[in-house]
């Protein structure tokens, strides 16, 4: 992931080829073309040098991203609730996972609703983990109606002063309409049941993702209220390029990474960190 | 949902506007060939593929002389096509020797799909005739296990249950198992990793030089960037890769993808996962890839679907129909019942051509569906066999007893049309391939 760096050599190479190299790199990170061609003229207007295009190239990131909040969003009252929504094998339940341990850590009292009903097992996978982190959790039996095991685990975490409720759902391509709606109905359980929309919305997006990183927002924001993105699977040979065109055109906010398989592996979203592990 | 779909509609917009200014200069030429790079780059085509297409696109051009040409929209296409399907190669049916035991393995990232592509070669396989046995081999992902064998026991899929200790001696008594029970397929559903993290990937190279393995399938996420062909080439150093599963087919991304891992391995593509049934997967046809990315759109995998849910009989007799202008507006209701029972308009719709005219997204609309079957339910015999007749007055009452406004009837009348337009249309074509082939 050294690819301010490399674009940095390619510059000083300095030859005829080198802006469509440099073009080249940030498409090869899923930066998108509209990003690079937006850059690539940046740089030809602001005749920016080889000793800057460092910095020029970090600060057009970073204005994008710093451009949004990733501050958590916290209600006043308990449970806070956080769903977690995203296409098939993102890393929603792990990311579940990383996310109870981590606020586990911090004092909080902290329960897990198994809402994938659909996935073979993927309850059994999320009730795996509450077993691990010694955290209750709320389950149904397999087909059950997700908006029923979500209602449960509202209740249930209201009478056992629960602070965060973090809620599984199943994995679904945003092309299926009628997925999309089963998650309007559990945003209005859930809107029902605690007076206001979850606390937070999150759309766990694998490093990985193309241009279809943008689709997938479009379509899940425009169902329910996505108030942030998870960027999972984050290592040495995904960089998660995506969300900068997202951020960019969405103004939605990256609020967390996971940077690997440890439970331990995930942190809050911060600009500086995210430029730097870029820059390598 | 439709692969390489907005590929097709920007390269129809490029060629609309360099079609409706007759001649063309290098100029054209050379912005066009700037488009098609931004669609291919769009499509998630990665950058060095998409710049190897557009610079034997532009040293073809050069050669026919496209400045030229009376119809440069069609020639670059063609050229485009035949790149392209350059780079996907010819359809490969799963290698499965009879009467020998088999092994497969499936390998890839966490999160692309093994398990329940797993489960669903199983199904495949079975309806095949073969006898496959699925082996859990993820001892890594909590419930890994239990969600193949959860697979397994609700499609009635054998699955071996033994899943303790060293995972070579674990596979070692699964193909003992198989030996004694006469399995002559083992699916082998490896647990997912990267391909830069070396300890694993060495696991996975142990279990491939231990064991003779007919097809070691590599499962990859269609929504996956330009990181494919990373991905592809690490994972060819480590196992002998000798094809690909392409799953999640039915998002919305265009599945450039596909290209990077047949250009790093050269390997067919075998399978595509095209939603969350058992029985979602389907062999993947390069041509109708190529077909849709150039605007031809997806007949075959249609008439593939179509006959798997509509029986021979009700086939022949819709043919005839069209065959003899006879095909009225039972047969269209006829005609959309099916369709539902095919998984639905969004099913289909990626496998759809553009019909010119023909409001698809309306019909895409599960209430739309119902309102046009209410609207057929309430003509009588005569409209139904020719709607023809069917005038102002007549509308008011139809819409009157279905309970729908003048507008959707006439919505609903057009879409009739247009659909019986395009059905004619393929009339002519003695055979499917013939409707998919270029001129």
């Amino acid at each position: 992931m050294k690819l301010l760096k490399t674009i940095k050599k390619i510059f000083e190479k300095n030859d005829s080829n080198s802006i469509e190299n440099i073009e080249e790199f940030m498409l090869e990170n899923n930066f998108g073309v509209e990003f690079a061609e937006n850059f690539i003229e940046k740089i030809r207007e602001e005749r920016v040098t080889d000793k800057n295009i460092e910095e020029t190239l970090k600060e057009s990131i970073k204005n994008i991203l710093d451009n949004t909040d990733p501050k958590i969003h916290f209600a006043n009252s308990i449970p806070a609730v956080f769903l977690f929504v995203g296409t098939n094998g993102t890393g929603k339940t792990t990311s579940i996972a990383k996310l109870a341990h981590l606020y586990k850590n911090q004092g909080k009292k902290v329960m897990l609703v198994a809402g994938d009903t659909f996935r073979a097992a993927a309850s059994k996978q999320l009730e795996i983990w509450a077993t691990k982190l010694n955290i209750p959790i709320v389950m149904q039996k397999e087909g059950s109606d997700p908006g029923a095991v979500v209602f449960d685990g509202l209740n249930s975490a209201v009478s056992k002063n629960i602070d965060i409720l973090l809620i599984d759902s199943a994995g679904r391509v945003e092309t299926k309409k009628n997925l999309l709606k089963e998650l309007q109905k559990i945003e209005r359980v859930i809107e029902k049941k605690i007076g206001r929309k979850p606390d937070e919305t999150l759309l766990v997006l694998d490093a990985y993702t193309g241009q279809n990183g943008l689709a997938q927002i479009e379509i899940f924001s425009s169902m329910v209220n996505i108030s942030g993105i998870i960027l999972t699977k984050i290592d040495g040979s995904s960089s998660g390029g995506i969300i900068i065109p997202i951020v960019q055109k969405y103004g939605i906010p990256v609020k967390f990474i996971c940077t690997g398989e440890n439970i331990e592996d995930i942190e809050q979203f911060n600009t500086e960190a995210f430029i730097k592990m870029l820059s390598g | 949902m439709l692969i390489f779909d907005n590929l097709k509609i920007n390269l129809q917009i490029i060629f609309k506007k360099l079609r409706s200014k007759g001649k063309l200069s290098n100029e054209d030429i050379k912005n066009s060939l700037r488009e098609i790079r931004v669609t291919l780059l769009e499509a998630d085509v990665n950058y060095k593929i998409a710049k190897e297409i557009v610079d034997k696109v532009a040293e073809e051009a050069k050669k026919q002389n496209i400045v030229e040409s009376l119809t440069p929209a069609e020639q670059i296409i063609t050229i485009l096509y035949n790149e392209i399907k350059n780079i996907l190669g010819d359809a490969s049916p799963i290698n499965i020797e009879p009467n020998k035991r088999n092994l497969v393995m499936l390998a890839g990232l966490q999160g692309s799909g093994k398990t329940t592509t797993a489960a669903k070669l199983a199904k495949f396989l079975k309806e095949q005739g073969k006898r496959p046995l699925l082996i859990p081999f993820d001892f890594k992902r909590p419930a890994a296990m239990e969600q193949l064998i959860a697979l397994a026991k609700n499609n009635n899929l054998e699955v071996f249950e033994e899943m303790t200790g060293n995972p070579i001696l674990v596979l070692k008594k699964a193909l003992a198992y198989m030996e004694n029970n006469q399995f002559n397929v083992g699916l082998i559903d490896s647990a997912g990793r990267k391909e830069i993290d070396t300890e694993t990937m060495e696991e996975l190279r142990t279990v491939a030089n231990t064991f003779t393995i007919n097809e070691t399938l590599l499962v990859l996420d269609s929504t996956i960037g330009q990181g494919a062909l990373k991905i592809a080439e690490g994972f060819e150093q480590y196992i002998p890769l000798t094809g690909g599963i392409f799953t999640k087919y039915d998002s919305s991304a265009k599945g450039g993808s596909i290209l990077s891992f047949r250009y790093v391995t050269g390997k067919p593509v075998k399978f595509i996962g095209v939603g969350e049934k058992i029985d979602d997967l389907e062999i993947f046809h390069p041509e109708r890839v190529v077909s849709k990315i150039v605007g031809r759109g997806d007949l075959a995998t249609l008439a593939e679907k179509a006959e798997r849910t509509i029986s021979q009989e009700e086939g022949k007799d819709l043919f005839e129909k069209i065959q003899n202008d006879t095909f009225d507006l039972n047969d269209y209701k006829n005609q959309l019942e099916a369709i539902k029972k095919m998984g639905g308009f969004s099913s289909i719709l990626s496998s759809m051509p553009v019909i010119p005219g023909m409001n698809l997204n309306a019909l895409n609309d599960e209430k739309m569906l119902i309102k046009t079957e209410a609207v057929i339910n309430g003509m009588t015999k005569e409209e139904k066999a020719s709607p023809e007749i069917i005038d102002g007055s007549r509308k008011k009452r139809i819409a009157k007893g279905s309970g729908v406004t003048n507008h959707e009837i006439n919505v609903f009348l057009k879409n009739y049309t247009m659909f019986k337009k395009f059905m004619q249309g393929t009339k002519n074509a003695k055979s499917i391939d013939q409707i998919l082939k270029l001129r």
